[in-house]
Protein backbone atom coordinates (compact mmCIF):
# COMPACT_ATOMS: atom_id res chain seq x y z
CA UNK A 1 0.00 0.00 0.00
CA UNK A 2 1.11 3.54 -0.78
CA UNK A 3 2.24 5.98 1.61
CA UNK A 4 -0.62 8.66 3.08
CA UNK A 5 -0.03 11.87 2.03
CA UNK A 6 -1.41 15.10 3.87
CA UNK A 7 -1.89 18.23 2.67
CA UNK A 8 -2.85 21.48 4.82
CA UNK A 9 -4.05 24.63 2.21
CA UNK A 10 -6.65 23.04 -0.28
CA UNK A 11 -6.59 26.23 -2.45
CA UNK A 12 -5.27 26.62 -6.21
CA UNK A 13 -2.31 24.67 -6.03
CA UNK A 14 -2.93 22.42 -2.89
CA UNK A 15 -6.01 20.94 -4.62
CA UNK A 16 -4.14 19.78 -7.66
CA UNK A 17 -1.12 18.73 -5.85
CA UNK A 18 -3.98 16.19 -4.07
CA UNK A 19 -4.99 15.24 -7.19
CA UNK A 20 -1.75 14.18 -9.26
CA UNK A 21 -1.07 12.36 -6.19
CA UNK A 22 -4.03 10.69 -5.96
CA UNK A 23 -3.66 9.41 -9.62
CA UNK A 24 -0.42 7.90 -9.05
CA UNK A 25 -1.80 6.07 -6.26
CA UNK A 26 -1.63 7.92 -2.81
CA UNK A 27 -3.83 8.03 -0.04
CA UNK A 28 -4.63 11.81 0.28
CA UNK A 29 -5.78 13.53 3.91
CA UNK A 30 -6.42 17.43 3.76
CA UNK A 31 -7.24 20.04 6.01
CA UNK A 32 -7.81 24.05 4.70
CA UNK A 33 -9.05 26.54 7.52
CA UNK A 34 -12.10 27.46 4.51
CA UNK A 35 -15.38 25.53 4.76
CA UNK A 36 -16.29 25.21 1.21
CA UNK A 37 -12.98 24.09 0.48
CA UNK A 38 -13.37 21.52 2.69
CA UNK A 39 -16.88 20.60 1.40
CA UNK A 40 -14.75 19.69 -2.21
CA UNK A 41 -12.85 17.57 -0.79
CA UNK A 42 -14.91 14.22 -1.34
CA UNK A 43 -15.50 15.28 -4.76
CA UNK A 44 -11.96 15.08 -5.18
CA UNK A 45 -11.61 11.77 -3.17
CA UNK A 46 -9.80 13.37 -0.96
CA UNK A 47 -10.56 12.48 3.15
CA UNK A 48 -11.09 16.13 4.91
CA UNK A 49 -9.94 15.95 8.38
CA UNK A 50 -10.74 18.62 10.83
CA UNK A 51 -7.32 19.89 12.21
CA UNK A 52 -3.70 20.16 10.97
CA UNK A 53 -3.01 18.04 14.18
CA UNK A 54 -5.75 15.31 12.80
CA UNK A 55 -3.47 15.24 9.43
CA UNK A 56 -0.28 14.71 10.83
CA UNK A 57 -1.98 11.89 13.31
CA UNK A 58 -2.69 10.12 10.21
CA UNK A 59 0.01 10.65 7.55
CA UNK A 60 3.65 9.87 7.04
CA UNK A 61 4.39 13.07 4.88
CA UNK A 62 2.76 16.21 5.38
CA UNK A 63 2.75 19.06 2.46
CA UNK A 64 1.89 22.53 3.66
CA UNK A 65 0.64 24.82 0.83
CA UNK A 66 -1.11 27.86 2.85
CA UNK A 67 -1.30 31.61 2.12
CA UNK A 68 1.94 32.90 3.64
CA UNK A 69 4.35 32.38 6.12
CA UNK A 70 2.43 33.46 8.89
CA UNK A 71 -0.20 30.97 8.08
CA UNK A 72 2.56 28.08 7.90
CA UNK A 73 3.26 29.22 11.64
CA UNK A 74 -0.32 28.98 12.55
CA UNK A 75 -0.39 25.72 10.86
CA UNK A 76 2.14 23.94 12.35
CA UNK A 77 3.14 25.77 15.81
CA UNK A 78 -0.60 27.21 16.54
CA UNK A 79 -3.34 25.22 18.04
CA UNK A 80 -4.92 22.42 17.02
CA UNK A 81 -1.29 22.69 14.42
CA UNK A 82 0.45 19.97 13.04
CA UNK A 83 3.21 20.37 16.04
CA UNK A 84 0.13 18.45 18.25
CA UNK A 85 -0.43 16.01 16.33
CA UNK A 86 2.68 14.70 14.64
CA UNK A 87 4.80 11.36 15.16
CA UNK A 88 8.47 11.10 14.78
CA UNK A 89 9.99 10.47 11.52
CA UNK A 90 7.48 12.64 9.73
CA UNK A 91 8.45 14.61 6.45
CA UNK A 92 7.06 18.03 6.18
CA UNK A 93 7.24 19.55 2.76
CA UNK A 94 6.71 23.00 3.08
CA UNK A 95 5.59 24.61 -0.32
CA UNK A 96 4.37 27.68 0.16
CA UNK A 97 5.88 30.63 -0.71
CA UNK A 98 7.08 31.95 2.57
CA UNK A 99 10.68 33.36 3.92
CA UNK A 100 13.48 30.75 4.79
CA UNK A 101 13.57 32.87 8.18
CA UNK A 102 10.00 31.08 9.00
CA UNK A 103 11.00 27.82 7.17
CA UNK A 104 13.91 27.53 9.95
CA UNK A 105 12.34 28.40 12.77
CA UNK A 106 9.56 26.17 11.74
CA UNK A 107 12.62 23.29 10.98
CA UNK A 108 14.02 24.06 14.79
CA UNK A 109 10.55 23.28 16.40
CA UNK A 110 10.13 19.58 14.09
CA UNK A 111 13.15 18.92 14.72
CA UNK A 112 12.64 18.72 18.61
CA UNK A 113 9.67 16.44 17.57
CA UNK A 114 12.30 13.97 15.46
CA UNK A 115 10.39 15.58 12.42
CA UNK A 116 11.92 16.53 9.15
CA UNK A 117 11.08 19.13 6.71
CA UNK A 118 12.27 20.05 3.52
CA UNK A 119 11.26 23.52 1.29
CA UNK A 120 9.94 23.06 -1.59
CA UNK A 121 8.45 25.93 -3.41
CA UNK A 122 6.96 25.62 -6.61
CA UNK A 123 6.98 27.92 -9.76
CA UNK A 124 5.23 27.76 -13.61
CA UNK A 125 1.89 27.48 -12.50
CA UNK A 126 -1.36 25.85 -12.61
CA UNK A 127 -1.04 24.01 -15.90
CA UNK A 128 2.22 22.81 -14.32
CA UNK A 129 0.12 21.71 -11.41
CA UNK A 130 -1.95 19.68 -12.95
CA UNK A 131 0.73 18.45 -15.88
CA UNK A 132 3.18 17.17 -12.89
CA UNK A 133 5.83 19.55 -14.60
CA UNK A 134 6.27 22.03 -11.81
CA UNK A 135 9.59 23.89 -10.89
CA UNK A 136 10.82 22.83 -7.46
CA UNK A 137 13.25 24.28 -5.83
CA UNK A 138 14.39 22.18 -2.58
CA UNK A 139 16.02 23.30 0.91
CA UNK A 140 16.92 21.01 3.51
CA UNK A 141 18.82 17.11 4.33
CA UNK A 142 20.04 15.63 1.29
CA UNK A 143 18.66 12.09 2.79
CA UNK A 144 14.98 14.40 3.54
CA UNK A 145 15.25 14.95 -0.09
CA UNK A 146 15.99 11.60 -1.13
CA UNK A 147 12.70 10.32 0.83
CA UNK A 148 11.02 12.49 -0.81
CA UNK A 149 12.42 12.20 -4.37
CA UNK A 150 9.57 10.02 -5.94
CA UNK A 151 6.34 12.16 -3.85
CA UNK A 152 8.54 15.53 -5.81
CA UNK A 153 8.76 13.96 -9.16
CA UNK A 154 5.12 13.03 -9.58
CA UNK A 155 4.24 16.63 -9.12
CA UNK A 156 7.42 18.55 -11.27
CA UNK A 157 10.22 17.61 -13.81
CA UNK A 158 13.23 19.79 -12.60
CA UNK A 159 13.67 19.28 -9.04
CA UNK A 160 16.71 21.69 -8.17
CA UNK A 161 18.66 21.14 -4.12
CA UNK A 162 19.39 24.90 -3.13
CA UNK A 163 21.32 23.98 -0.11
CA UNK A 164 20.18 23.40 3.65
CA UNK A 165 16.68 24.23 4.88
CA UNK A 166 15.45 28.00 3.84
CA UNK A 167 17.10 27.41 0.59
CA UNK A 168 14.66 26.44 -1.68
CA UNK A 169 12.43 29.58 0.16
CA UNK A 170 15.39 31.88 -0.50
CA UNK A 171 15.89 30.99 -4.51
CA UNK A 172 12.22 31.50 -5.17
CA UNK A 173 12.08 34.56 -3.77
CA UNK A 174 14.87 36.09 -5.55
CA UNK A 175 13.98 34.58 -8.79
CA UNK A 176 10.48 36.35 -8.59
CA UNK A 177 12.45 39.32 -7.50
CA UNK A 178 14.72 39.64 -10.63
CA UNK A 179 11.91 38.49 -12.73
CA UNK A 180 10.00 41.48 -12.22
CA UNK A 181 13.14 43.63 -12.43
CA UNK A 182 13.67 42.25 -15.81
CA UNK A 183 10.08 42.85 -16.88
CA UNK A 184 10.03 46.69 -15.31
CA UNK A 185 13.36 47.22 -17.68
CA UNK A 186 12.38 45.56 -20.82
CA UNK A 187 9.09 47.15 -20.36
CA UNK A 188 10.52 50.92 -19.93
CA UNK A 189 13.14 50.43 -22.52
CA UNK A 190 11.14 48.97 -25.08
CA UNK A 191 8.60 51.45 -25.11
CA UNK A 192 10.74 53.83 -24.99
CA UNK A 193 11.98 52.82 -28.15
CA UNK A 194 7.97 52.31 -29.24
CA UNK A 195 8.11 56.50 -28.76
CA UNK A 196 11.00 56.59 -30.71
CA UNK A 197 9.49 55.37 -33.68
CA UNK A 198 11.10 51.84 -33.74
CA UNK A 199 9.07 48.71 -34.28
CA UNK A 200 7.98 46.31 -31.19
CA UNK A 201 8.77 43.33 -33.37
CA UNK A 202 11.79 44.32 -35.04
CA UNK A 203 13.19 45.48 -31.04
CA UNK A 204 12.07 41.78 -30.11
CA UNK A 205 14.47 40.02 -32.68
CA UNK A 206 17.79 42.07 -32.23
CA UNK A 207 17.30 42.56 -28.21
CA UNK A 208 16.79 38.30 -28.09
CA UNK A 209 20.39 37.99 -30.02
CA UNK A 210 21.87 40.34 -28.36
CA UNK A 211 22.82 41.07 -24.57
CA UNK A 212 20.25 42.76 -23.52
CA UNK A 213 17.80 39.53 -23.90
CA UNK A 214 15.81 38.00 -20.51
CA UNK A 215 13.63 35.60 -20.16
CA UNK A 216 11.18 38.64 -20.45
CA UNK A 217 11.87 39.20 -24.06
CA UNK A 218 12.30 36.29 -25.21
CA UNK A 219 9.14 34.55 -23.71
CA UNK A 220 6.91 37.04 -21.92
CA UNK A 221 6.75 39.76 -24.87
CA UNK A 222 6.40 37.96 -27.85
CA UNK A 223 3.75 35.29 -26.38
CA UNK A 224 1.62 37.94 -24.12
CA UNK A 225 2.22 41.90 -25.82
CA UNK A 226 3.09 40.87 -28.94
CA UNK A 227 -0.03 39.16 -29.17
CA UNK A 228 -1.86 42.23 -27.08
CA UNK A 229 -3.12 39.06 -24.95
CA UNK A 230 -1.46 40.60 -21.35
CA UNK A 231 -2.90 37.08 -19.76
CA UNK A 232 0.31 35.04 -18.39
CA UNK A 233 -2.26 33.84 -15.84
CA UNK A 234 0.06 35.14 -13.09
CA UNK A 235 -1.93 38.25 -10.66
CA UNK A 236 -0.34 41.63 -10.27
CA UNK A 237 -1.31 40.93 -6.48
CA UNK A 238 0.91 37.70 -6.42
CA UNK A 239 3.90 38.98 -8.02
CA UNK A 240 3.41 42.25 -5.58
CA UNK A 241 3.57 39.69 -2.67
CA UNK A 242 6.35 37.48 -3.85
CA UNK A 243 8.27 41.02 -4.24
CA UNK A 244 7.55 42.17 -0.71
CA UNK A 245 8.61 38.41 0.79
CA UNK A 246 12.44 38.87 -1.54
CA UNK A 247 12.34 42.64 0.16
CA UNK A 248 11.45 41.18 3.62
CA UNK A 249 14.70 38.07 3.27
CA UNK A 250 17.12 41.04 2.17
CA UNK A 251 16.31 42.90 5.23
CA UNK A 252 16.86 39.45 7.18
CA UNK A 253 20.07 38.70 5.14
CA UNK A 254 21.27 42.38 5.82
CA UNK A 255 21.53 42.81 2.34
CA UNK A 256 20.83 46.46 0.91
CA UNK A 257 18.81 45.95 -2.24
CA UNK A 258 18.77 48.25 -4.68
CA UNK A 259 16.77 46.58 -7.92
CA UNK A 260 14.48 44.79 -5.73
CA UNK A 261 13.22 47.79 -3.79
CA UNK A 262 12.94 50.04 -6.68
CA UNK A 263 10.60 47.21 -8.44
CA UNK A 264 8.56 47.03 -4.95
CA UNK A 265 8.22 50.01 -4.97
CA UNK A 266 7.23 51.02 -8.63
CA UNK A 267 4.26 48.16 -7.73
CA UNK A 268 3.21 49.79 -4.52
CA UNK A 269 2.49 52.87 -7.08
CA UNK A 270 0.95 50.62 -9.39
CA UNK A 271 -1.32 48.82 -7.46
CA UNK A 272 -3.34 52.15 -6.90
CA UNK A 273 -4.41 51.51 -10.36
CA UNK A 274 -4.01 47.43 -11.24
CA UNK A 275 -6.47 45.49 -8.74
CA UNK A 276 -4.42 42.43 -7.37
CA UNK A 277 -6.47 39.63 -9.24
CA UNK A 278 -5.25 41.48 -12.54
CA UNK A 279 -3.14 39.26 -14.71
CA UNK A 280 0.74 40.94 -14.35
CA UNK A 281 1.21 41.42 -17.75
CA UNK A 282 -0.92 44.49 -17.27
CA UNK A 283 1.95 46.27 -15.39
CA UNK A 284 3.39 46.69 -18.78
CA UNK A 285 0.30 48.73 -20.26
CA UNK A 286 0.55 50.98 -16.90
CA UNK A 287 3.66 51.95 -17.33
CA UNK A 288 3.11 52.71 -20.75
CA UNK A 289 0.27 54.93 -19.55
CA UNK A 290 2.79 56.99 -17.38
CA UNK A 291 5.09 57.35 -20.24
CA UNK A 292 2.36 59.37 -21.93
CA UNK A 293 0.98 56.18 -24.25
CA UNK A 294 2.98 54.65 -26.78
CA UNK B 1 34.47 54.30 -58.67
CA UNK B 2 38.39 53.09 -59.82
CA UNK B 3 39.15 52.15 -63.30
CA UNK B 4 38.37 48.59 -62.47
CA UNK B 5 34.77 49.52 -61.59
CA UNK B 6 35.31 48.94 -57.76
CA UNK B 7 33.84 51.59 -55.17
CA UNK B 8 36.17 53.52 -53.53
CA UNK B 9 36.22 53.36 -49.61
CA UNK B 10 37.08 55.99 -47.24
CA UNK B 11 37.47 55.14 -43.71
CA UNK B 12 37.44 58.08 -41.15
CA UNK B 13 38.27 57.31 -37.38
CA UNK B 14 41.89 55.20 -36.73
CA UNK B 15 41.55 54.39 -33.19
CA UNK B 16 41.30 50.80 -31.21
CA UNK B 17 37.94 49.58 -32.67
CA UNK B 18 38.64 51.85 -36.06
CA UNK B 19 42.63 50.37 -36.80
CA UNK B 20 40.49 47.04 -36.54
CA UNK B 21 37.61 47.39 -38.67
CA UNK B 22 40.19 49.14 -41.20
CA UNK B 23 42.76 45.98 -41.20
CA UNK B 24 39.26 44.01 -42.40
CA UNK B 25 38.59 46.15 -45.16
CA UNK B 26 42.64 45.70 -46.25
CA UNK B 27 41.19 42.09 -47.48
CA UNK B 28 38.68 44.01 -50.02
CA UNK B 29 40.04 44.60 -53.78
CA UNK B 30 38.37 48.18 -53.15
CA UNK B 31 40.92 51.04 -52.44
CA UNK B 32 41.14 52.34 -49.59
CA UNK B 33 41.77 55.56 -48.14
CA UNK B 34 41.79 56.62 -44.25
CA UNK B 35 41.70 59.58 -42.54
CA UNK B 36 42.72 60.32 -38.79
CA UNK B 37 43.94 63.52 -36.87
CA UNK B 38 46.83 60.98 -35.90
CA UNK B 39 49.56 61.10 -38.72
CA UNK B 40 50.79 58.02 -37.11
CA UNK B 41 47.78 55.94 -37.82
CA UNK B 42 47.24 56.80 -41.07
CA UNK B 43 51.13 56.06 -41.53
CA UNK B 44 50.38 52.37 -40.35
CA UNK B 45 47.90 51.92 -43.02
CA UNK B 46 49.67 53.92 -46.01
CA UNK B 47 52.37 50.71 -45.44
CA UNK B 48 49.74 48.25 -45.64
CA UNK B 49 48.70 49.82 -48.73
CA UNK B 50 46.24 52.43 -48.42
CA UNK B 51 45.34 55.76 -49.19
CA UNK B 52 46.09 58.45 -47.24
CA UNK B 53 43.61 61.81 -47.20
CA UNK B 54 44.20 65.25 -45.40
CA UNK B 55 40.88 65.89 -44.23
CA UNK B 56 37.26 64.06 -44.54
CA UNK B 57 36.40 66.62 -46.87
CA UNK B 58 38.85 65.22 -49.09
CA UNK B 59 37.99 61.42 -48.17
CA UNK B 60 34.61 62.26 -49.29
CA UNK B 61 35.68 64.04 -52.78
CA UNK B 62 37.46 60.70 -53.33
CA UNK B 63 35.34 57.40 -52.07
CA UNK B 64 31.91 56.38 -52.84
CA UNK B 65 30.96 54.79 -49.42
CA UNK B 66 32.32 56.79 -46.47
CA UNK B 67 32.42 54.62 -42.74
CA UNK B 68 33.24 56.96 -39.91
CA UNK B 69 34.24 55.42 -36.38
CA UNK B 70 34.58 58.03 -33.84
CA UNK B 71 34.59 58.32 -30.03
CA UNK B 72 30.91 60.50 -29.67
CA UNK B 73 28.82 61.79 -31.18
CA UNK B 74 30.17 66.02 -31.35
CA UNK B 75 33.08 64.65 -33.22
CA UNK B 76 30.79 62.80 -35.26
CA UNK B 77 29.11 66.02 -35.93
CA UNK B 78 32.42 68.25 -36.53
CA UNK B 79 33.56 65.25 -39.38
CA UNK B 80 30.63 65.46 -41.11
CA UNK B 81 29.11 69.02 -40.81
CA UNK B 82 32.09 71.40 -39.56
CA UNK B 83 34.63 73.04 -41.65
CA UNK B 84 36.64 70.99 -43.92
CA UNK B 85 33.81 68.35 -43.55
CA UNK B 86 32.39 65.44 -45.62
CA UNK B 87 29.28 67.94 -46.46
CA UNK B 88 31.79 70.32 -48.50
CA UNK B 89 32.60 67.55 -50.73
CA UNK B 90 30.52 64.80 -50.86
CA UNK B 91 28.06 64.56 -53.88
CA UNK B 92 24.77 62.25 -54.80
CA UNK B 93 24.60 58.78 -55.00
CA UNK B 94 27.33 58.03 -52.46
CA UNK B 95 26.97 56.43 -49.02
CA UNK B 96 27.49 57.27 -45.63
CA UNK B 97 27.62 54.51 -42.72
CA UNK B 98 28.08 55.77 -39.09
CA UNK B 99 29.82 53.11 -37.19
CA UNK B 100 30.27 55.10 -33.94
CA UNK B 101 28.13 54.97 -30.77
CA UNK B 102 26.26 58.14 -31.81
CA UNK B 103 23.25 59.47 -30.76
CA UNK B 104 20.25 58.74 -32.49
CA UNK B 105 18.90 62.54 -32.63
CA UNK B 106 22.53 63.21 -33.91
CA UNK B 107 21.96 60.81 -36.62
CA UNK B 108 18.80 62.22 -37.57
CA UNK B 109 20.22 65.78 -38.28
CA UNK B 110 23.12 64.39 -40.01
CA UNK B 111 21.19 62.67 -42.20
CA UNK B 112 18.92 65.44 -43.34
CA UNK B 113 21.69 67.20 -44.44
CA UNK B 114 22.78 64.87 -46.11
CA UNK B 115 19.57 63.97 -47.92
CA UNK B 116 19.28 67.26 -49.38
CA UNK B 117 22.58 66.59 -51.48
CA UNK B 118 21.22 63.30 -52.31
CA UNK B 119 23.66 61.35 -50.06
CA UNK B 120 22.48 57.91 -48.47
CA UNK B 121 23.31 57.38 -45.17
CA UNK B 122 23.16 54.61 -42.59
CA UNK B 123 23.78 53.92 -38.94
CA UNK B 124 25.25 50.91 -38.06
CA UNK B 125 26.91 51.19 -34.47
CA UNK B 126 28.58 47.75 -33.64
CA UNK B 127 29.19 45.60 -30.34
CA UNK B 128 31.69 42.96 -29.03
CA UNK B 129 34.42 44.88 -28.92
CA UNK B 130 37.70 45.38 -30.04
CA UNK B 131 38.61 41.30 -30.23
CA UNK B 132 35.23 40.96 -32.72
CA UNK B 133 36.61 43.34 -34.44
CA UNK B 134 39.96 42.37 -35.30
CA UNK B 135 37.99 39.03 -36.26
CA UNK B 136 35.66 40.11 -38.05
CA UNK B 137 32.97 39.34 -35.99
CA UNK B 138 31.29 42.30 -34.92
CA UNK B 139 27.28 42.33 -33.97
CA UNK B 140 25.84 45.55 -36.03
CA UNK B 141 22.84 46.64 -36.22
CA UNK B 142 21.99 48.78 -38.56
CA UNK B 143 19.16 51.52 -39.40
CA UNK B 144 18.33 53.30 -42.45
CA UNK B 145 16.95 52.40 -46.23
CA UNK B 146 16.68 48.26 -47.12
CA UNK B 147 18.43 49.04 -50.48
CA UNK B 148 21.30 51.11 -49.40
CA UNK B 149 21.95 48.66 -46.75
CA UNK B 150 22.14 46.33 -49.94
CA UNK B 151 24.51 48.03 -51.62
CA UNK B 152 26.91 48.41 -48.76
CA UNK B 153 26.77 44.66 -47.59
CA UNK B 154 29.56 43.50 -48.62
CA UNK B 155 31.71 46.03 -46.01
CA UNK B 156 29.48 45.51 -43.07
CA UNK B 157 30.23 41.43 -43.95
CA UNK B 158 33.63 41.59 -43.91
CA UNK B 159 33.17 43.73 -40.35
CA UNK B 160 30.55 41.41 -38.77
CA UNK B 161 29.04 37.75 -38.59
CA UNK B 162 25.33 39.59 -37.20
CA UNK B 163 24.17 42.46 -39.64
CA UNK B 164 20.75 42.79 -37.35
CA UNK B 165 18.40 45.62 -39.41
CA UNK B 166 16.11 47.75 -36.87
CA UNK B 167 14.27 50.19 -39.30
CA UNK B 168 14.59 53.52 -40.35
CA UNK B 169 17.77 55.68 -39.92
CA UNK B 170 19.00 56.50 -36.68
CA UNK B 171 17.36 53.01 -35.25
CA UNK B 172 19.96 50.82 -35.41
CA UNK B 173 22.13 53.61 -32.65
CA UNK B 174 18.46 54.05 -30.33
CA UNK B 175 18.38 50.64 -30.37
CA UNK B 176 22.04 49.60 -29.32
CA UNK B 177 21.69 52.27 -26.56
CA UNK B 178 18.33 50.57 -25.55
CA UNK B 179 19.96 47.14 -25.54
CA UNK B 180 22.73 48.40 -23.36
CA UNK B 181 20.51 50.06 -20.95
CA UNK B 182 18.90 46.69 -20.55
CA UNK B 183 21.41 44.39 -20.34
CA UNK B 184 23.39 46.90 -17.98
CA UNK B 185 19.94 47.12 -15.83
CA UNK B 186 19.09 42.74 -15.94
CA UNK B 187 23.18 43.02 -14.71
CA UNK B 188 22.69 44.92 -11.98
CA UNK B 189 19.54 43.03 -11.04
CA UNK B 190 21.22 39.47 -11.18
CA UNK B 191 24.42 40.50 -9.20
CA UNK B 192 21.69 41.97 -6.11
CA UNK B 193 19.99 38.21 -6.68
CA UNK B 194 23.92 36.76 -6.86
CA UNK B 195 24.28 38.48 -3.38
CA UNK B 196 21.44 37.84 -1.36
CA UNK B 197 21.92 34.46 -2.84
CA UNK B 198 25.61 34.18 -1.29
CA UNK B 199 23.96 35.57 1.97
CA UNK B 200 21.39 33.31 2.35
CA UNK B 201 23.80 30.09 1.88
CA UNK B 202 23.61 29.10 -1.65
CA UNK B 203 26.30 27.71 -3.75
CA UNK B 204 26.82 30.38 -6.63
CA UNK B 205 26.52 27.77 -8.86
CA UNK B 206 23.57 26.13 -7.75
CA UNK B 207 21.77 29.28 -7.45
CA UNK B 208 22.79 29.97 -11.76
CA UNK B 209 21.72 26.46 -12.19
CA UNK B 210 18.31 27.19 -10.49
CA UNK B 211 17.46 30.75 -11.70
CA UNK B 212 18.39 29.55 -15.47
CA UNK B 213 15.58 27.01 -14.99
CA UNK B 214 12.94 29.81 -13.68
CA UNK B 215 11.70 33.17 -14.62
CA UNK B 216 14.04 35.44 -13.82
CA UNK B 217 16.73 34.47 -16.06
CA UNK B 218 18.53 36.93 -18.91
CA UNK B 219 21.60 36.77 -20.74
CA UNK B 220 23.24 37.82 -17.96
CA UNK B 221 22.37 34.51 -15.50
CA UNK B 222 22.95 32.30 -19.21
CA UNK B 223 26.00 33.42 -20.48
CA UNK B 224 27.73 35.58 -18.69
CA UNK B 225 27.49 34.92 -15.06
CA UNK B 226 30.27 31.73 -15.94
CA UNK B 227 31.87 33.79 -18.35
CA UNK B 228 32.61 36.88 -15.74
CA UNK B 229 31.30 37.03 -12.25
CA UNK B 230 31.64 33.57 -11.37
CA UNK B 231 35.02 33.03 -11.63
CA UNK B 232 35.31 36.82 -10.89
CA UNK B 233 37.05 37.38 -14.40
CA UNK B 234 36.48 41.20 -15.04
CA UNK B 235 38.06 41.03 -18.28
CA UNK B 236 35.31 41.69 -20.96
CA UNK B 237 37.04 44.71 -22.91
CA UNK B 238 34.67 46.97 -22.25
CA UNK B 239 34.63 49.98 -19.41
CA UNK B 240 32.38 50.94 -17.20
CA UNK B 241 32.80 54.68 -19.13
CA UNK B 242 31.51 53.17 -22.32
CA UNK B 243 28.61 51.74 -20.67
CA UNK B 244 27.55 54.46 -19.29
CA UNK B 245 27.66 56.54 -22.14
CA UNK B 246 25.24 54.02 -23.90
CA UNK B 247 23.10 54.57 -21.02
CA UNK B 248 23.13 58.60 -21.01
CA UNK B 249 22.31 58.44 -25.26
CA UNK B 250 19.35 56.30 -23.89
CA UNK B 251 18.53 58.29 -21.13
CA UNK B 252 18.56 61.94 -22.70
CA UNK B 253 16.11 60.35 -25.89
CA UNK B 254 13.55 59.99 -22.46
CA UNK B 255 14.67 63.00 -20.52
CA UNK B 256 14.38 65.46 -23.92
CA UNK B 257 11.37 63.81 -24.43
CA UNK B 258 9.67 64.08 -20.65
CA UNK B 259 9.25 60.37 -20.45
CA UNK B 260 9.94 58.76 -17.37
CA UNK B 261 11.86 56.11 -16.58
CA UNK B 262 11.25 55.13 -12.79
CA UNK B 263 13.16 51.72 -13.07
CA UNK B 264 16.32 51.73 -15.41
CA UNK B 265 17.06 55.30 -13.91
CA UNK B 266 18.52 53.83 -10.85
CA UNK B 267 20.97 51.69 -13.19
CA UNK B 268 22.33 54.95 -14.40
CA UNK B 269 22.74 56.34 -10.95
CA UNK B 270 24.79 53.27 -10.42
CA UNK B 271 26.86 53.58 -12.76
CA UNK B 272 27.50 57.12 -11.72
CA UNK B 273 28.62 56.50 -8.50
CA UNK B 274 31.11 53.80 -10.08
CA UNK B 275 32.33 57.15 -12.24
CA UNK B 276 32.14 58.89 -9.48
CA UNK B 277 34.92 57.18 -7.79
CA UNK B 278 36.82 57.19 -10.43
CA UNK B 279 36.55 53.47 -11.84
CA UNK B 280 35.74 54.76 -15.68
CA UNK B 281 38.26 53.34 -17.21
CA UNK B 282 38.08 50.05 -15.53
CA UNK B 283 36.17 46.72 -17.13
CA UNK B 284 32.72 47.25 -17.19
CA UNK B 285 32.17 44.12 -15.28
CA UNK B 286 33.64 45.81 -12.66
CA UNK B 287 30.07 47.03 -12.08
CA UNK B 288 29.30 43.71 -9.46
CA UNK B 289 31.88 45.14 -7.02
CA UNK B 290 30.48 48.16 -6.78
CA UNK B 291 27.24 46.64 -6.37
CA UNK B 292 28.71 44.52 -3.66
CA UNK B 293 29.78 47.53 -1.94
CA UNK B 294 26.80 49.32 -2.12
CA UNK B 295 24.99 46.49 -0.61
CA UNK B 296 27.86 45.80 1.85
CA UNK B 297 27.92 42.85 0.85
CA UNK B 298 31.78 42.45 -0.42
CA UNK B 299 33.10 42.51 3.58
CA UNK B 300 31.40 39.24 5.09
CA UNK B 301 31.46 37.27 1.57
CA UNK B 302 35.16 37.23 0.90
CA UNK B 303 35.21 33.89 2.19
CA UNK B 304 32.22 32.48 0.13
CA UNK B 305 33.14 34.20 -3.67
CA UNK B 306 34.64 31.59 -5.74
Amino acid sequence: MKMKIGIIGYGELGSRLGKRLMQNGYTIYAFDVCESKMQKMPHDKVNPLSTPANVAEKCEVIITCVNDDLAVEQCILGEDGVIHGVKKDTTVIEMTTSTPEMTKNMGRELHKKGVNIIDAPVSRGIPAAEQGTLSILVGGEKETLKNSRSILETLGTDIIHCGELGTGHAVKAINMMMMSCNLLTATETLSLGLKEGLELEKMLDVINVSSGESYMTSHHFPKYVLTETYQSKFSFGLMNKDLKIAIKMAEELEVVSLMGKRSSHLYDLLSSRLPAEEDNMHTVKEIQAWMGGV
Amino acid sequence: MDKSGFKRIGFIGLGVMGSRMCERLLLLENNLFVYDISKEAMDYFYKKGAEVADSPKDISQKCDIILTSLPNHQIVENVVLGTNGMIETISEDKIYIDLSSSTPEMTKKIGKALKEKGVKMIDAPVSRGAGAAREGTLSIMVGGEESTLEECRFILDQLGTDILQTGKLSSGHMLKALNNLMSASNLITAIEGLSMAKKAGVDPEVFTQAINASSGKSHMTTVRFEKYYLPRHFNSNFSLELMNKDLSIALEVARKKAVPMMFSSLTQEIYSIAISQGKGHEDNTRIMEVVEELTELQKNSKETAL
